[in-house]
Formats: C-alpha cells, sequence, structure tokens
C-alpha cells in the first residue's frame, strides 16, 4: 500500500480528486481518502510537526505498516521558486536542530533539495535558496518506527515565500492542482521502484506438509527450528526431498513411534541429503 | 569520468554480464536510481581535495552535506539489500583507532602481527554470502577520505614491530582504484616501510590497472578464485572466473606478488566437478610456482551477521543453508567441511607445493 500523508484538506483535493480517491467513513479524528484497488491511502495530518507524528503513527499503527508499504509525504513548503516540487533528501529540524535523511532510491523526474522543517509560520520570507515547511521533520520520526528511509519519500511544492498572511486555502489548493501531472508521475515511479523481486517462499501445501514431518519426528522446539532450516535450504537448493520422506512413510519410517527415534532419523535425514 | 554506475562497472572490470551497460545505466533494477546519484558528504572535509577529486567523477550527482557518516550509514530500519540497487556514496574523515587486529575468522597466513583496516565500508560488488550484508547496517558505501591518518597509526605500529595489514576487506579497493587511486598510495608507501606488508583482495578482473602500479613484493594482491557456477550465481557484479585467472595472469607476468584465495569455498550442486574444472582452468594459466601461495577454507561467518542475513536473504540458498553454530561460527557441519577442504587440497596438491598452502583453522 501506499500511503500519502498530507497536512489540510485544501493540498489534497486535487489528488484525491486525480486519483478518484474515496472518503473512508469512521476513520476517527482524522480524515482518510481510499482506493483499495490502486493500494492508496491518503490521510491528512493537520498542520505541524507534532499533528503531522501523532496521525502517522495512528495510521502505522492502524495499518500495519511496515517495509511492504510506501509513505509519500506531499505537501506545500516556503521557498523561492513558487510551483517547483522538489524531493526531499534532507530534513532538518529547526527547534532540535538534528537532520534526517530519507533514502532516494527510486529513479525520478524532479530536482531534489532538502526542507527545514518548523513549529511557526514564516512571517518574513524564506532565507536563501531554502526551503521551509512544518511536518517533514515530524512525519520522519514517527514514520521511521515503522518503515525503514528506503521506503518513504517526501514531496514538497513551494506554494509562498514564506509570508504567512499570503496564504489562502484556494491559492494552496491551486498551487497543488498545477502540480498533479508531476504528482501522478512521481507515484508512477515509486510503483516502479516498488515492484518487488521474485521472492522464493514456501507455499502453503508445503508448510503444511512440513507440520506434519515435524509432529511425526517428535520434534522439540529446538529441533523443529532445525529442521526447518534444512528443508528450507533443500527446497531453494532444488532438491527433491519429499521423494525420500514420502518413501520413509511408505517403508513405515515414519512416523517416528517417539523423540529419540526422530533424532536419529533427522540425523539419517541429513546424511543423506548433502 | 565515472559518470554512472556503468562507467563505474567497466572501470572495474565486472564481468561481460554488465557489459552491455542496458541494465547498469540506470541502476540494476528498473524504478531504482543510479549508483552514486547521491553523495553524502561529511562537513568537515566538504571543501577538500580529496573530496573534489572523487565528487567530479559525478557531476551529475546530489551532493548533500552531513554532520556525521553515520548520521546516514547508522539509520534505523535501513535495507541493505534495496539500498544495494541504487548504492550512494558517503564520504566521510575516519576518527579514533584505524588499525585493527585480524579476526579469528580470517586467515592470518602465518603472520604474528596481522591487522586489517577499513579505508571504505561495504563493496561495489554484491556477494551474496558476503559478511558485509550481517555487519553494517546500510548497504551505501562509506569512504573514508583520510588515508593519511591510517598511513601515520599503521606506522606507530610499525615503530614496534613488522606489519601485516589487509587493507581490502570490507570493500574490494581494485574495484574502486578508477575513483579513489587508493590502491596506488598503499603501493607507494608500502615501497616505503621495508617491515610492512600488505595484502589487497579482490574479486576484480582488471588487467589495465598493473600498468599503473610499480611492482613490490611486500604488496600482496590476493585474487578470490570461485568457480562460474559460484560467480554467477553468488558473486554478482564481479569478475568472471576467466577474466580473474587473467588479471592475476597479467599481474605474475608483471611482477607482482599474487596470491590465489580459494575461499570461501561453497557448497553448490556438483562441487567436486565444479572445484575440480576451476583448479584445472586456473593452473592452466598460471604457473604454480609463480604464485606467492595459496588460501583454502569453507563459508564460515559470524552468528550474529548470518542471523540478519538470513532475515534479509529469505530466497538465498547460500545464506540459508543449514550451517552449524561452533563458538559462535557458522559453518559447514564438520563431515562435510572435512570433505570439501581435503578435496580441494588434494586438488591444489596436484599443482603447489603444500607448504604453499594455508587452510584456514590449521
Amino acid at each position: 500500500m501506499i500511503y500519502i500523508a498530507m497536512a489540510l484538506y485544501a493540498e489534497a483535493a486535487p489528488l484525491i480528486d486525480a486519483l478518484g480517491l474515496k472518503r473512508r467513513a469512521g476513520a476517527g479524528s482524522w480524515q482518510e481518502f481510499v482506493d483499495e484497488e490502486q493500494g492508496i491511502c491518503l490521510f491528512l495530518t493537520g498542520v505541524g510537526k507534532l499533528e503531522a507524528a501523532i496521525a502517522v503513527s495512528h495510521f502505522a499503527t492502524k495499518y500495519a505498516m511496515g517495509n511492504d508499504d510506501f509513505l509519500v509525504q506531499l505537501g506545500s513548503c516556503a521557498g523561492r521558486k513558487i510551483g517547483q516540487a522538489y524531493i526531499i533528501h534532507r530534513i532538518n529540524d529547526a527547534d532540535t536542530g538534528r537532520s534526517y535523511y530519507p533514502d532516494v532510491l527510486y529513479a525520478h523526474s524532479l530536482p531534489e533539495a532538502g526542507v527545514t522543517t518548523g513549529s511557526r509560520m514564516l512571517q518574513n520570507g524564506v532565507e536563501n535558496e531554502s526551503l521551509y515547511d512544518m511536518e517533514a521533520s515530524g512525519v520522519y520520526q514517527a514514520a521511521v518506527r515503522f518503515l525503514g528511509p528506503h521506503r518513504m519519500a517526501f514531496v514538497k511544492v513551494v506554494s509562498d515565500v514564506g509570508q504567512a498572511d499570503r496564504m489562502t486555502p484556494n491559492l494552496l489548493s491551486d498551487c497543488m492542482k498545477e502540480q498533479m501531472p508531476t504528482v501522478l508521475e512521481l507515484l508512477s515511479d515509486i510503483r516502479s521502484y516498488l515492484e518487488p523481486e521474485h521472492q522464493d517462499l514456501p507455499d502453503e501445501e508445503e508448510c503444511q506438509r512440513r507440520e506434519r514431518l515435524y509432529r511425526d519426528m517428535c520434534c522439540s522446539e529446538t529441533m523443529r527450528l532445525q529442521l526447518q532450516q534444512w528443508l528450507e535450504y533443500l527446497r531453494l537448493a532444488g532438491k527433491s526431498y519429499w521423494q525420500q520422506i514420502d518413501l520413509d512413510y511408505e517403508k513405515e519410517i515414519l512416523p517416528c513411534h517417539d523423540r529419540k527415534a526422530g533424532k536419529q532419523y533427522f540425523e539419517q535425514f541429513k546424511d543423506r541429503m548433502l | 569520468m565515472l559518470e554512472d554506475k556503468h562507467e563505474v562497472g567497466a572501470s572495474c572490470g565486472m564481468s561481460h554480464r554488465d557489459s552491455d551497460g542496458i541494465e547498469m545505466s540506470q541502476g540494476k533494477t528498473r524504478g531504482y536510481a543510479k549508483r552514486f546519484s547521491h553523495i553524502y558528504i561529511e562537513d568537515s572535509i566538504a571543501d577538500s581535495n580529496e573530496v573534489h577529486a572523487i565528487t567530479a567523477h559525478f557531476p551529475h550527482a546530489e551532493k548533500i552535506r552531513i554532520h556525521h557518516y553515520k548520521d546516514v550509514f547508522n539509520r534505523r530500519g535501513q535495507s541493505a539489500e534495496t539500498q544495494h540497487h541504487a548504492q550512494a556514496l558517503i564520504l566521510a574523515r575516519k576518527k579514533g583507532n584505524l588499525i585493527y587486529e585480524g579476526a579469528p575468522v580470517c586467515q592470518s597466513f602465518g603472520n604474528v602481527y596481522f591487522y586489517y583496516t577499513s579505508c571504505v565500508m561495504n563493496c561495489l560488488y554484491d556477494c551474496e554470502y558476503c559478511y558485509l550484508k550481517g555487519m553494517y547496517p546500510s548497504g551505501h558505501m562509506v569512504l573514508f577520505v583520510n588515508l593519511e591518518d591510517i598511513f601515520a597509526q599503521t606506522e606507530q605500529l610499525l615503530q614496534q614491530h613488522p606489519v601485516y595489514l589487509c587493507v581490502s576487506y570490507d570493500t574490494d579497493l581494485l574495484a574502486l582504484e578508477g575513483l579513489t587511486g587508493f590502491v596506488q598510495r598503499w603501493i607507494d608507501y608500502t615501497k616505503k616501510h621495508e617491515n610492512l606488508q600488505i595484502e589487497i583482495r579482490t574479486k576484480c578482473a582488471r588487467k589495465d590497472l598493473w600498468e599503473q602500479f610499480d611492482a613490490c613484493d611486500r604488496v600482496i594482491f590476493a585474487y578470490t578464485m570461485s568457480p562460474d557456477r559460484v560467480v554467477q550465481q553468488y558473486e554478482k557484479e564481479t569478475g568472471a572466473l576467466h577474466e580473474r585467472i587473467l588479471a592475476a595472469k597479467e599481474g605474475i607476468r608483471r611482477g607482482f606478488s599474487v596470491r590465489l584465495c580459494f575461499d570461501p569455498m561453497l557448497y553448490v550442486e556438483h562441487w567436486k566437478q565444479e572445484y575440480r574444472d576451476m583448479v584445472d582452468d586456473v593452473f592452466r594459466e598460471i604457473a604454480p610456482e609463480q604464485v606467492l601461495d595459496v588460501s583454502v577454507g569453507s563459508f564460515r561467518i559470524s552468528q550474529d551477521y548470518l542471523k540478519k542475513m538470513r532475515k534479509a536473504a529469505r530466497s538465498s540458498p547460500v545464506v540459508q543453508f543449514p550451517y552449524e553454530n561452533r563458538g559462535g561460527v557458522y559453518q559447514y557441519p564438520e563431515k562435510l567441511r572435512q570433505e570439501m577442504e581435503n578435496y580441494l587440497q588434494g586438488l591444489l596438491k596436484e599443482y603447489i607445493s603444500p607448504k604453499k598452502i594455508f587452510v584456514w583453522g590449521q
């Protein structure tokens, strides 16, 4: 699942429309918009790093986010180049002085930058070429408890130059709307990055047969773990171990009548398999 | 210029599998950024000549300033496996103790004063069984630019006794030579210190580098030799066996000290035939009497490293093999270990004096 964390509805509305997301009822204190088929869940965090961290923690816990998932923090920021979207490779927390570095392992076509996260809205404009937001460090600190730094992306769109009184919900919404093609392309890039590599894992039938074998060899917990390691190796190495085991069932060597016999059988099994 | 991963690959003598550059130019896998598209640089060295020289190879990379390399390298929850698809480079200054005593799982070749150092952490190559995947929290590569500080600490040791120093354990320095020039600097340094002997372990198949180096009999180039099946299955991006053999042969021809490491020996299907073919291939090209020595050792790894690797590489037969834990080191079952190592020693003895064969643990 790709989770998208955004601060305000005004920022999120263009993306909710573009992706055709539906509001999920009963999301408690937060607003949540989903499309299960696309595997996208967008939630609103509210403004500020503490609000953002609380919301991310809530949704990460609720959906048991892990390294099969990906979190995008998308939102506006202050900067010089209004309308420009950036991938963030460094997040500075203005309050603590600490920096965080989300991995940027995915190919993308946006410029990259660092962002400074502060607790107050800027009043007097940004300095130099820096970006300024109010959520990124909170999102990172909360998310990294659930996801690795390779499973998150921070995307910032410059909406203003950091003079608070000039920002309105409509301006925010329009700014994000203009960036929709860019954002959709980025989501596509991230999907491409997320395509799982083939993992050769045991299927259900294999697991069931193993469970029976553990029982029939009267395995202790330790022996069960050892046997599991052996069977997994043999499977990955393409060895046809079940033929031998089935033959032992036919010969009534299996099931073993007690743990001692099970141990003896295991030793013979290991010798035969290498 | 080494602007992208393909060029890095080409300069490292990577195997023919990668030479078309189609896969290599955009990360190993679709969807990934290029290798070294991101370079993290510690603030304290950002203006150094060393950093400028290295980053000049990557004009299009994002250069990101950091306070300390551990701020990136030691982050929580990283996936070395995923990061290897789009490896970042971290440029740092190493502090504290820079020289370590040789680890028990490593072959000392009879040297009493056996040490190693890590001027680079992590490797361009992606060997499935490599202990680095279990040892480090990150798959990104850290390059310590202050080689002179390592030289200074080596100097202190040399004042006490002779030193045998392995400088390419936690990376493959030869593969990085186009980027770092570290091998050249180590050779120059070693030539000036008569009681220093260094070993440069490698799977790199570059032959052109020999022209750049001056031979010194106290600089040992140690080639890991693995059967073709092992190279193809488990040693991703490394030089093919035949290419490694030719590189070693060329080194010998030019008067360099060459060691052959048949280590780690892996249990693979038809392993006896695989290892026989490999040994025959090696000595068909290389005159045994011209080899400094050879080492033999079956795969072994610290229990902590393997535990971590097993979680990450669920589909890897070499990682998931049911090794036995003996004294905190996972190894092949004793009977198999002895059979494998004895068999390989037997093959080697057909070509080379037993005095020149070093077996780990003996």
